[in-house]
């Protein structure tokens, strides 16, 4: 370990970069049309995932002699259709992105949010995903919304970790879905519903386990080789607008009640494996946050 | 940080029969420490792993017997011999040196497993200890003590692993620390309450004398076991591995432990470590201070 000092107001470290975009679309009728991108991004400040779940406490580095920052390279081809009139958008996109310089934690890098030294913990090297999405706009009088579903992968390649092999990143969501509708009863009144699934968040469970001191070590094969469960939730809502609001007066509002989760599905946050020693015997546990959540806001424009 | 307070206080948990899609691969495991005490038995314990949800039946065959375990220390050659399944004992009396490299061979008929492991110098000097009050029903502890110690610390820095033992029933692992010496680097210590000594009563009937209620006459010891660094690392990321793998917003991502000992699948560590100890008598559980180190105050 070394220590440099710097000058009140000296730049430590520079990176710059030329980021170009270039995008095109090519309509082939008068509602059909392809489209096709390209773009470069620097990425000067990165997370990295502190625990076995993703947290509040996950750490955020900026840029530094020590982590570069993460160059990404995105491309991306489409197609686009309206129909009935316009009222409906259905696009077509896939996607492939590669970067360099992404960063995760070295493996038993122990409790790192009190760790002063914890940049000295990060690992480097590559990471890629590719994936397509499927998307359907629907715009009525009454009705709007979307639904989306997504199948991606991504992936991590970094030396010294996973044993040098690759890995899933801890964002790869493997199957989404995004259905969301807006109706308008009235002019004050509305209602809508979004309905969100994804699965494949990795994770890491154990294989085995041995004996060391009387505790039980776990083992594992290989890192975020296994999901969590499927995360699905349903959230509503109703919207009452005041008189003054609708007829676009300063200084107007709206009622707002809404259930979060409204199903109240137990969705994984993590799941927890233990020596019960009660029973001498291995337990996994689901750890989850909420079940259903009501609220009731009441919001004031001006 | 407000809300990975909220998290951590509403989160609940129930069972679930998620398993590992992984491949399960059978290792041997190899739980060896070595101290300097001739009057403990040194040994060598070697297991098999089994598969994480695996049942009784695995753990009666997990032992690894019929092995050939040797400790060479550069000058002699020392043959540990299975005394119980799996347990390989060196010969009464036998114990490690200051200041020693110590060479562990196994060899388990197809295949041989070595390690290297030096005594780290000097080691903690434990005059004296004490015990005091410090409470009941707190966090799952039914009645909790103080522990404080009186000796000399090493001037560079030092790991240790402190375990007590009430009537000589020591804390099993899951209860002991594993900690470093930077509150009293190199220094001498008088009165320092380096660990506790918990009463928790569902733990008693599994673990004995060491999580009972403290009565007149009860013989407390601590031992305190000074760690190499990279001895110190390994039991680190056991207890981080075990006990905080149920608390997901502070466990670690989860990896296998690193191992000292070479050879194809084989997991645990290999170690050398000076060991002391200090006992004190129990005469009043309910003492809430340090009688060595304030004297006798009236009530």
């Amino acid at each position: 370990m070394d220590t440099k000092e710097f000058g009140k107001g000296k730049a430590i470290k520079t990176y710059s970069g030329l980021e170009p975009r270039v995008s095109a679309s090519l309509p082939l009728t008068q509602d059909l049309s392809i489209k096709a991108a390209y773009s470069r991004s620097y990425q000067f400040l990165q997370q990295a995932r502190v625990s076995i779940t993703g947290s509040p406490v996950d750490t955020w580095f900026t840029a530094s002699p020590n982590t570069k920052p993460q160059i990404s390279d995105q491309f991306s081809l489409g197609i686009n259709s309206l129909f009935a009139e316009q009222a409906l958008e259905l696009s077509l996109e896939g996607f492939y992105k590669k970067s360099r310089n992404a960063i995760d934690f070295v493996e038993n890098a122990g409790i790192v949010i009190d760790n002063e030294n914890r940049e000295g913990l990060l690992r480097s090297g590559k990471g890629w995903s590719y994936g397509a999405e499927l998307m359907l706009k629907y715009d009525f009088a009454k009705w709007n919304g979307w639904l989306a579903y997504t199948w991606s992968k991504a992936y991590y390649h970094i030396p010294g970790l996973n044993g040098g092999e690759k890995y899933r990143s801890p964002l790869n969501h493997e199957h989404s879905i995004n259905f969301v509708l807006t109706y308008d009863f009235s002019k004050r009144w509305s209602a809508s519903g979004e309905w969100v699934f994804y699965s494949g968040a990795p994770t890491t469970y154990p294989v085995g386990r041995y004996s060391y001191r009387g505790k039980w070590v776990p083992m594992y094969s290989g890192r975020n080789e296994d999901s969590l469960p499927d995360y699905h939730r349903m959230d509503l809502s109703v919207t009452y607008r005041t008189k003054g609001r609708v007829q676009g007066k300063r200084f107007s509002g709206e009622w707002n009640l809404s259930l979060y989760n409204a199903y109240s599905r137990h969705n994984a946050w993590s799941i927890a494996f233990n020596y019960n020693r009660k029973e001498n015997s291995a337990e996994a546990l689901k750890v989850y946050l909420f079940t259903i959540i009501p609220s009731i806001a009441y919001n004031i424009t001006f | 940080m407000v809300m990975a307070i909220i998290a951590a206080v509403i989160s609940c948990t129930e069972k679930t029969d998620l398993r590992s899609s992984g491949e399960y691969k059978e290792y041997i495991a190899v739980d060896a420490t070595l101290t300097d005490r001739a009057d403990r038995p040194q040994r060598v314990i070697l297991t098999k792993t089994v598969p994480y949800f695996g049942d009784a039946e695995d753990h009666a065959n997990a032992a690894v017997r019929g092995a050939t375990v040797t400790v060479d220390d550069g000058e002699s050659t020392v043959l540990f011999s299975e005394k119980d399944p799996g347990v390989y004992e060196a010969p009464e009396g036998y114990c490690a040196k200051e200041g020693k490299k110590y060479h562990l061979r196994i060899d388990n008929g197809d295949d041989t497993y070595e390690a290297e492991a030096m005594m780290p110098e000097g080691g903690f000097s434990l005059d004296d200890i004490d015990y005091a009050w410090a409470g009941n029903k707190t966090m799952g502890v039914d009645s909790l003590w103080t522990i404080a110690v009186w000796g000399s610390d090493r001037p560079q820095t030092s790991y240790y692993y402190i375990t007590v033992a009430v009537n000589d029933n020591y804390y099993p692992f899951d209860l002991a620390e594993v900690i470093d010496d930077k509150y009293f680097n190199g220094n001498k210590v008088a009165g320092f309450p380096i660990t506790t000594l918990m009463q928790i009563h569902d733990l008693q009937e599994m673990y004995g004398d060491c999580c009972k209620y403290l009565e007149e006459g009860d013989v407390i010891t601590l031992e305190a076991m000074t760690l190499q660094k990279d001895y110190f690392d390994y039991l680190i990321a056991v207890e981080l591995n075990g006990t905080f793998s149920s608390i997901p917003l502070f466990s670690p991502q989860p990896a296998n432990c690193p191992t000292n000992i070479k050879g194809e699948g084989v997991m645990g560590y290999f170690a050398v470590c000076p060991t002391c100890s200090a006992s004190v008598t129990v005469e009043d559980p309910l003492r809430p201070y340090y009688k060595k180190l304030f004297g006798s105050i009236p009530k």
